[in-house]
């Protein structure tokens, strides 16, 4: 986040992903990932999916990764869970 | 993901993509408002469902993607109802079904009670069939709060009572009056409140507390009273500077007084009584019950002996509280096989310990406090004795019409 956006939205405590546009990664045990405010799904296989974001792309690796259902900005995913990524 | 409800009636579809760019056909959907779910990677391909009415919107975005999509497998109603479309009386049937289903909603196929004890019910069946509620009524014919004013009104021992129609079963919580007697008691004593009376003995015993709030003590606390003796008049003197009688007023004598009394109770038993034991035989049936009608099945159980036979009842529920007038009735059947035992020591022992606990109850419902308690088993050559003596301190003083006296008249 820049630092005139960290400036404004941190007094008037406005959440990063709605200031900054981050994605929002709920990870739930090692069978589930749901994240929230992302762009485009850059890979899609049966052990990696990598997604693009506002500032970074997420990378998941897993076994057997299924995409339990997605929007425009939410998607779940179930499988065996073994890393959570970001790049620039 | 769309409801799975709306996916049913409306349709889905699985479908199989396969081609270079799938991730960007992916993102296209996304971006047209078509969603996939259960989306999975199989090798080169990825399989997903979507909704049937999404499908058809798909033709540019395949040829934008440059990828090749196939059916795999059609599901929900619409394709359900294309598959069937020549079977128009299995189409019937099921719309005969849920017809069916419409009206049995509209009547009453349940009446439970909770909370009765005193009132069976059995006998509050009664009284709701002779106010024309009973299974097989229509719904919006029962009057709940009609009803249970009906109840209150009927039943002095009901001091509350709620009723409701829950699918179709009707509901009728009761809560009972728990000393039983107490309104009719009172009912009593407002009618003889202002007649005129002493307070007498009804048991022998001694006297251990007396407070009295209207009339004149005739005893002391330690005295030993005997059966109808006067415990406090109704006679109140009055009396002159000289300390002499000029008259006697009449008042309703009022006191608490408690007495320690003795109870003893014998009683006489068999030294044997008759008993069952299982013969290893047993036998099953069912009773399949539709309104009035009934079918029973009963396996043969290949045996000569006397039977017991139990019956459990289940009634037909499709959802919670959805009754349906259709009954079905397991019977157990066991051959048994009736003798005669003697009593052992421990038998009657249990036996006597039961009956003791069974007048500890009764007592004490009546308000009686217990100090001291004895059970003794006696043998009588073909019976035996339970002999069960109490100590009881307990509430005396019975209202009795004051006895007319000699003279009266003439001293007014």
């Amino acid at each position: 986040m820049s630092v005139w956006k960290r400036k404004i939205s941190e007094p008037l405590k406005i959440p990063c992903d709605v200031a900054a546009g981050d994605m929002i990664v709920s990870v739930l045990g090692q069978n589930c990932v749901v994240i929230q405010n992302y762009r485009c799904i850059l890979t899609y296989a049966d052990t990696v999916l990598k997604l693009q974001g506002k500032n970074c792309r997420l990378v998941v690796r897993g076994l057997g990764l299924c995409i339990v259902y997605y929007d425009e900005d939410e998607m779940k995913i179930a499988g065996r869970i073994q890393s959570v990524e970001y790049e620039r | 993901m769309p409801n799975l409800a709306v996916c049913c009636l409306e349709g889905y579809i699985k479908v199989e993509i396969s081609g270079y760019s799938a991730e960007r056909f992916l993102n296209l959907c996304s971006a047209h408002h078509i969603y996939f779910w259960k989306l999975h990677d199989e090798g080169n391909v990825y399989v997903g469902m979507l909704q049937a009415k999404d499908f058809k919107k798909l033709c540019p975005l395949v040829r934008k993607a440059k990828i090749r999509i196939r059916i795999l497998q059609k599901s929900g109603l619409p394709f359900f109802i294309k598959r069937h479309r020549k079977r128009k009386l299995f189409a019937l049937g099921i719309l005969s079904f849920f017809a069916l289903l419409y009206l049995m909603s509209l009547f009453v196929w349940r009446i439970d009670f909770s909370g009765n004890v005193f009132y069976t019910r059995e006998f509050l069946l009664g009284y709701l069939k002779e106010q024309n509620i009973y299974c097989g009524t229509r719904t919006s014919q029962i009057g709940c709060d009609e009803l249970e004013q009906l109840m209150r009104a009927e039943f002095p021992r009901i001091t509350w009572v709620s009723a409701r129609v829950k699918g179709t079963g009707l509901l009728v919580q009761i809560k009972e009056n728990e000393t039983g007697t107490g309104i009719e008691q009172g009912k009593d004593q407002a009618e003889d409140i202002k007649q005129t009376c002493d307070l007498v003995a009804e048991k022998p015993g001694i006297i251990r507390s007396i407070i009295v709030r209207n009339g004149v003590p005739m005893v002391k606390s330690g005295d030993t009273v005997e059966a109808g003796q006067i415990l406090v008049s109704g006679l109140l003197p009055v009396t002159n500077d000289s300390d002499e009688v000029i008259t006697q007023n009449r008042v309703r004598a009022d006191a608490d007084i408690l007495a320690e009394t003795s109870y003893s109770i014998r009683k006489r038993i068999p030294q044997t009584y008759e008993t069952s034991a299982f013969t290893g035989k047993a036998g099953k049936g069912a009773t399949v019950r539709v309104g009035t009608g009934s079918l029973t099945v009963l396996l043969p159980y290949g045996g000569n002996q006397k039977l017991r036979i139990w019956t459990q009842e289940h009634q037909l529920e499709l959802l919670d509280s959805f009754f349906l007038p259709l009954y079905l009735d397991v019977i157990h059947v066991e051959e048994v096989c009736i003798y005669e035992k003697t009593y052992s020591q421990k038998e009657k022992e249990i036996l006597a310990e039961k009956m003791n606990q069974q007048i500890i109850e009764k007592l004490c419902e009546k308000g009686v406090q217990i100090i001291e308690n004895n059970v003794k088993i006696l043998e009588c050559g073909v019976t035996w004795e339970v002999e069960e003596t109490y100590k009881t301190i307990e509430p005396v003083g019975t209202p009795q019409p004051i006895a007319e006296i000699e003279g009266e008249e003439e001293t007014r």
